[in-house]
């Protein structure tokens, strides 16, 4: 696995993680930035029997909590709370997982996902946005439902 | 939902879909800027490796990181001329009461960008300056400095100014985040 391949399945679950503990876009690409020379300068650390996830999870967890604690440090404390909401880490693992899986559907799918799931959008008003027949999006929400589930399925077990 | 799934049987994924968080996209420049990060540490490393050394490299993706960074330095230096103390490309600079000149050279990690500069005051407390290039898309820093004693600026870069060849420097502040601040004191651009 190419660096470039290394960055591409895992660079957009590395910067969601970063934006829900951040909530800032220059911030969280510096965390990920940091994230993948941190993981790449200690590749002595990383145990090839365990999972390589939750390894750079860690890292990137730590990353990005290093620098929010940073800019508290900068940013006078009257300040933070107008510029920073607090670091929601009970749901970062699961923004990591998740979002590692949505970048595993393809694009069709993980379209309609987003739109259902961020924007809240009905079946026929998805098929209205991407000019498309109705039954294309069911079909397309469930077989990237039916895969979220599987992929995802140890979240809902713990 | 009616597709045989609904947020019952999702659970918390289902919540967590809804977060704008999950569905952020890293800015373009995230990739290019890496590559060249890891290149410079590989190539920089003038020390031959030991066994033990190389031995370290245990995480699977480490020894396709080192063929990534090898293959980016040959794509890098390919056609662009060796390492060399002359510069190979020129340009100007100018801003509001700034002037200089710019050489290009290349380097073992990358490429250096020398700037004679005249007219940019030395950096405020709290300040520096930030050099910057462009392909008209992405931004990749090439390092920051601050005017403090001389006019004579050099900077390092790991993507090639034929491909990024919009240069600038901004003013930033050391409490602000790592991208651009937006206050352009400078510009130049590399001739075709």
């Amino acid at each position: 696995m190419a660096v470039k391949a290394v960055y591409d399945e895992l660079g957009g679950a590395v910067f969601a993680l970063a934006m829900s503990v951040l909530s800032d876009r220059d911030l969280a690409a510096d965390a990920t930035q940091q994230t993948f020379l941190k993981a790449w300068r200690a590749s002595s650390t990383y145990d090839p029997d365990r999972e390589f996830r939750p390894w750079i999870y860690a890292i990137a967890r730590h990353t990005a909590i290093d620098i929010y604690r940073t800019r508290r440090r900068v940013v006078p404390s009257e300040d933070v709370d107008s510029i920073f909401t607090p670091p929601d880490l009970e749901v970062a693992w699961e923004v990591f997982e998740v979002r590692a899986a949505l970048d595993r559907l393809p694009d069709e799918e993980r379209a309609v996902m987003q739109l259902n799931h961020l924007e809240g959008l009905t079946h026929p008003e998805i098929a209205d946005r991407l000019g498309i027949p109705v039954g294309t999006v069911k079909s397309r929400s469930h077989r990237a439902h039916r895969r979220l589930a599987e992929l995802l399925k140890h979240l809902n077990e713990t | 939902m009616s597709d045989g799934y609904d947020d019952k049987d999702f659970g918390r994924i289902g919540e967590v879909l809804a977060k704008e968080s999950v569905w952020a996209d890293p800015p373009g420049h995230i990739a290019p800027a890496l590559m060249a990060e890891m290149t410079g540490d590989e190539i920089t490393s003038n020390a031959p490796r030991s066994g033990r050394d190389r031995s370290r490299w245990s995480w699977p993706a480490a020894a396709a990181f080192v063929g990534a960074a090898a293959v980016l330095v040959v794509v890098i230096f390919g056609g662009f001329g060796s390492e060399s103390d002359e510069p190979d490309l020129f340009f100007a600079v100018t801003g509001e009461g700034v002037s200089g000149r710019a050489e290009v050279g290349a380097a073992e990690a990358g490429w250096w960008i020398r700037i004679d500069i005249e007219g940019l005051d030395p950096a405020p407390d709290g300040s520096y300056y930030e050099g910057w290039l462009t392909d008209g898309a992405d931004v990749v820093s090439v390092g920051t400095f601050h005017m403090h004693d001389g006019k004579n600026v050099v900077l390092w870069s790991g993507v090639p100014m034929t491909e990024y060849p919009e240069f600038s420097v901004t003013r930033e502040m050391v409490v602000e985040g790592p991208g651009p601040s937006g206050v352009v004191v400078a510009t130049g651009r590399l001739s075709d």
